[in-house]
């Protein structure tokens, strides 16, 4: 049986890499748009309070 | 609009990905572990495991829900197809690049190179491109309708490639092999690498469902973060009395 092994080794890294990179991309990307849309209702509430005043 | 309100699933654990990551964990463990090397390939051709199932899975599944969805949302105009399209290009091109990453290191030790501009290898390649191209091209297009109309278009175009990829091993001479699996007859594997195929299938399946699954309610919670700001007051000017002179 040929020793090709690093190959093999090296295919398998490369795929957990791209994948759990674009599911950690997620996880940011999901992440910022929470905070987005934080600010977007801190600033919807002091509309409300202004609109009030 | 169809667009959720911002409120929706903001879940920072997806049980679905957890689950479909716990699969692919398993599907490493069983094809590093307890599955048999092929005797004359060596221990490379477990790449397999990984490489097969993530080149049908981007082919068949990813990109063809692109090209319907695209088609759909020139039809309906509805902007849920458009993100499914959005989605399912995106997470179709991560797969693909494992496609084209994993090949020339099942290549290089079997073939004896990494790479040769066969049919099969270079309509993949152009494929990838042509995918990559279509999330360049939503990034640069800020109207939403004409950014859809678009990359409907291409993502239409783009899929016709896949029937000439599938074909390409039978209509012309290629380094590539035939299926071994997917084929007319009996597959062409013992069975305790057959049970690790159709494990790694499953669960590499399992994956692009939960990717797709969270891409989409990411994109949902965008297009509405957006659709909010567009009907948002202008912020109103420091308005300063000048002196009567």
């Amino acid at each position: 049986m040929p020793d090709n092994a690093v190959f093999y080794h090296a295919a398998y890294a490369a795929a957990v890499v791209i994948y759990g990179g674009y599911v950690i991309s997620l996880v940011v990307r999901s992440r910022r748009t929470r905070a987005r849309e934080r600010r977007q209702m801190q600033r919807g509430l002091a509309r409300e309070v202004n609109s009030e005043l | 609009m169809t667009t959720p309100a911002p409120t929706e699933d903001r879940r920072s654990i997806d049980w679905l990905l957890t689950i479909a990551v716990l699969a692919v964990t398993a599907t490493f463990v069983r094809a590093i572990f307890f599955t048999p090397a092929e005797a004359r390939q060596g221990l490379a051709q477990k790449i397999f495991y990984v490489h097969a199932p993530s080149a049908f899975i981007a082919l068949y599944v990813a990109f063809g829900i692109v090209a319907v969805s695209g088609a759909l949302y020139l039809w309906l105009r509805d902007e849920r197809l458009d993100r499914i399209a959005a989605s399912a290009a995106e997470v179709g091109v991560v797969y693909m690049t494992v496609v084209l990453i994993t090949g020339p290191m099942w290549g290089k030790p079997v073939w004896g190179t990494w790479w040769t501009w066969d049919a099969r290898l270079t309509l993949t390649l152009f494929l990838w491109f042509v995918f990559l191209g279509y999330l360049i091209l939503r990034g640069a297009i800020d109207d939403h309708g004409t950014r859809a109309r678009y990359s409907a278009v291409l993502g239409v175009l783009g899929a016709l490639l896949v029937p000439f990829i599938h074909l390409s091993v039978y209509l012309f001479r290629t380094l590539h092999p035939m299926p071994i699996v997917l084929k007319p007859g009996h597959p062409s594997l013992p069975n305790s690498m057959l049970a690790t195929f159709a494990m790694s299938f499953v669960s590499f399946a399992l994956l692009f469902v939960a990717l797709l699954r969270a891409r989409y309610r990411l994109a949902a919670r965008v297009d509405a973060l957006v659709a909010e700001e567009e009907f948002e007051p202008a912020p109103m000017p420091n308005l300063r009395a000048e002196p009567i002179r």
